[in-house]
């Protein structure tokens, strides 16, 4: 994965207003190995992390609940949450922008197990908390995800499971184990 | 609703009863039904089935008591306990499970003898006593697996269906669905359960027995029962011979209003109805009303719990259908020689969508292996320990010295810390989980600590003697006359049986206890 560069330099990020600072993601999803979207406009913006900083979160969150059948797109909504957040807190801007600037400049690029060895080294950290707890509900307070991995969601407007498989085990022996 | 009376705030004939609860609508309406004046104060706002959607989050936000509480020890300090704050109270979350302590359950100190560090006293109530109150409960509940009802258990559901099997395979006889306040078919003008399985967020349909569709619409149609929502009580006056007199709400607008009374029933939950009588301190009860015994907050119990939630060789799809119809009570009795007293039951419990599996199974775990045991949502089977909790004086409700609600009134400053017989009781229940999903096949096990607890007990105890609790075996307090517990604070001992059934249980009696005193002009 090639190491993304921002174009713009931190203190001309924070110098400036979120306005002017506006950077798609879409590129961000080039990078990440993600097909683009059809229509660019529909991606979401960053306020306040740079592109470094973006992709940088998109392995992190990925690290910490990596699933391979996701595409990069799920991740990069959790990262455009955290940019929000950032854009909202000037004190999570700069948790997040402190601690990623302490990233190894080869994070994005290594293998997993040393991506999850190095945030295990930072577990208790307002950064991991955040991240941890956007990624958490991020990913699987999604409808869409949650869907994917069989929660069936809402079941009164098609009557419960009474007669739609409530009791429909079916690898499970049918008869009583005999009692010893 | 339109039968539903109104009073006037200086009618001082009323009960005011406060909650809406198992406890506080029970005597509410069986008050109302004897003829009994009643004003009834909710916290919170009143809900009809049509708010009721399958929606775990909105439904949290929508139902529980969110407003601040401090929570120490081994307890979330945010989130010290999971209770309700709407009209029905935390009836409208209950998972339905319905069951009669057992006869030891009523004497824990004779039975179990003196544990060090805990505060056990025998229950003035006795087992035989409460028999035919049962009874009555069962009945008006709609409880399966009664006679009283003549209602079936309810079918097994895959999760049942698992643990049912693993436990069979060790042993385990008396294995069922439980008896459960979830109709198994019509019964009390209410529905058959559909097995839609949010039954925690509420039930949609009303086959799970709430307070807020039974006993708080059929006090309001005897014109005898005025239910005032969105009204918070923060104070219950005296005079001077020490009679409880008045309560001091707020209103939905936040507005004091007060509310003369004949008697008070105070149905707050374990938690809330504490503090309500510390908030209620004056110079002739400087230590909060009714507090002479200093027991007033104290001996505060939850149920030793514990969860395990396990991935199976095949699907489960354990979030289908009524969410706790599923038991195992072998292990839920007192046995001498065990290295723990009293017993806990294994009761059923579903992954609860795929975030709270996320959330709940390992909690802050993350990482490769763990994101693969959430890919396996659709194998979980789970299930919840529910062993005694000893009483202790350390753990206690409190008013928070720092913490003010919105209205400027300390919080409750909720300890709990566990007994050792409480850690081994969790420990053995791990371990029994453990090998009922093994025996079943399962591929791995997950086990975890307890969740904010909504079974909250015994902050103002019944007890023999006024300087070991706070109220009689009615509920009664000893130093009040006129002013009652109606609610679990007033258990003795928190036994390894759900709660609500011996609340309703304890609150028809309670009524009953009141008219007599009526009749009799002593109230």
């Amino acid at each position: 994965m090639p190491k993304p560069r921002s174009s713009l330099s931190r203190r001309r990020v924070l110098a400036t207003g979120s306005a002017v600072t506006l950077l798609p993601l879409a590129p961000l999803l080039e990078l990440a190995g993600a097909p683009p979207r059809a229509d660019a406009s529909e991606s979401p913006m960053l306020r306040v992390l740079d592109p470094r900083e973006a992709a940088m979160l998109l392995c992190v969150s990925r690290t910490l609940f990596p699933h391979d059948f996701l595409d990069d797109r799920q991740y990069l909504k959790i990262v455009a949450a955290l940019d929000s957040k950032a854009a909202a807190d000037k004190e999570v801007a700069a948790t997040v922008r402190t601690a990623l600037a302490a990233f190894p400049n080869d994070f994005a690029a290594t293998e997993e197990a040393r991506r999850e060895a190095y945030l295990r080294t930072l577990e208790g950290s307002a950064f991991f908390k955040l991240t941890y707890q956007e990624t958490l509900t991020g990913l699987y307070g999604d409808p869409a995800v949650a869907a994917l991995l069989g929660d069936e969601g809402s079941s009164l407007e098609h009557g419960g499971y009474l007669q739609r498989g409530f009791d429909d085990i079916s690898w499970l022996p049918l008869d009583k184990p005999a009692i010893k | 609703m339109s039968a539903a009376a109104r009073f006037e705030l200086d009618d001082a004939s009323v009960v005011v009863v406060i909650g809406t609860g198992a406890g506080g609508a029970t005597v509410g309406n069986e008050l109302a039904q004897k003829g009994v004046k009643v004003v009834c104060l909710e916290a919170g706002p009143r809900l009809s089935l049509s708010d009721i959607r399958n929606d775990r989050s909105a439904m949290f936000a929508k139902l529980t008591w969110l407003d601040p509480r401090v929570g120490s020890g081994d307890l979330d300090p945010n989130l010290p306990a999971f209770i309700c704050k709407t009209v029905g109270g935390t009836t409208v979350h209950w998972a339905g499970v319905a069951l009669r302590f057992q006869s030891y359950d009523w004497q824990p100190r004779s039975t179990y003898g003196a544990i060090p560090g805990a505060n056990l006293i025998d229950w003035p109530t006795l087992h035989a006593e409460m028999q035919p109150w049962y009874d009555r409960a069962e009945k008006k509940m709609g409880v399966c697996g009664s006679v009283h009802t003549g209602l079936p258990r309810l079918p097994g559901n895959n999760n049942y269906r698992v643990l049912a099997y693993g436990a069979h395979k060790l042993g385990y006889r008396e294995v069922h669905t439980a008896n459960i306040a979830v109709n198994s078919r019509p019964y009390d003008e209410r529905p058959g359960c559909l097995e839609i399985g949010f039954c925690m967020s509420g039930c949609a349909i009303g086959a799970k027995w709430s307070t807020l569709y039974t006993e708080v619409p059929r006090a309001e149609k005897t014109g005898n029962f005025e239910l005032r929502s969105d009204c918070q009580a923060v104070r219950i006056e005296h005079d001077k011979s020490g009679r409880a007199s008045e309560v001091v709400y707020k209103d939905a607008r936040g507005t004091d209003q007060r509310q003369r009374a004949r008697a008070v029933c105070v149905a707050g939950n374990a938690i809330e109805t504490p503090r309500l009588l510390l908030l209620s301190r004056s110079p002739m009860f400087a230590d909060g009303l009714a507090n002479s015994s200093g027991q007033v907050g104290h001996n505060y119990m939850t149920h030793t719990t514990g969860a395990a939630f396990a991935v199976m060789p095949g699907e489960v799809h354990a979030d289908r259908g009524t969410q706790m119809a599923g038991i195992v009570m072998d292990e839920g009795r007192h046995e001498a020689n065990r290295d723990f007293v009293s017993g806990f039951l294994l009761e059923m419990l579903p992954p609860q969508g795929v975030l709270n599996l996320a959330r709940n199974t390992q909690p802050g775990a993350w990482g490769r292996d763990y994101a693969r045991t959430i890919e396996n949502y659709r194998n979980v089977a789970g299930l919840w320990i529910v062993g005694e909790d000893m009483p202790q004086h350390g753990n206690s409700v409190t008013l928070d010295p720092t913490v003010r609600d919105a209205h400027g009134l300390p919080v409750a400053h909720v300890h709990h810390t566990d007994h050792p017989n409480d850690t081994a009781i969790r420990a053995r229940g791990w371990q029994i989980a453990r090998s009922i999903y093994e025996a079943a096949g399962a591929r791995s096990v997950h086990t975890r600590d307890p969740f904010a607890a909504t079974h909250n007990m015994g902050t103002c105890r019944q007890s023999v003697k006024a300087r070991d609790g706070v109220c009689n075996k009615f509920g009664q307090t000893h130093d009040v006359r006129n002013l009652f517990i109606s609610d679990g604070s007033q258990f003795t001992s928190g036994t390894t049986q759900n709660p609500t059934l011996t609340i309703v249980a304890l609150a028809m009696r309670q009524a009953d206890y009141i008219e007599r005193l009526m009749l009799r002009r002593e109230l």
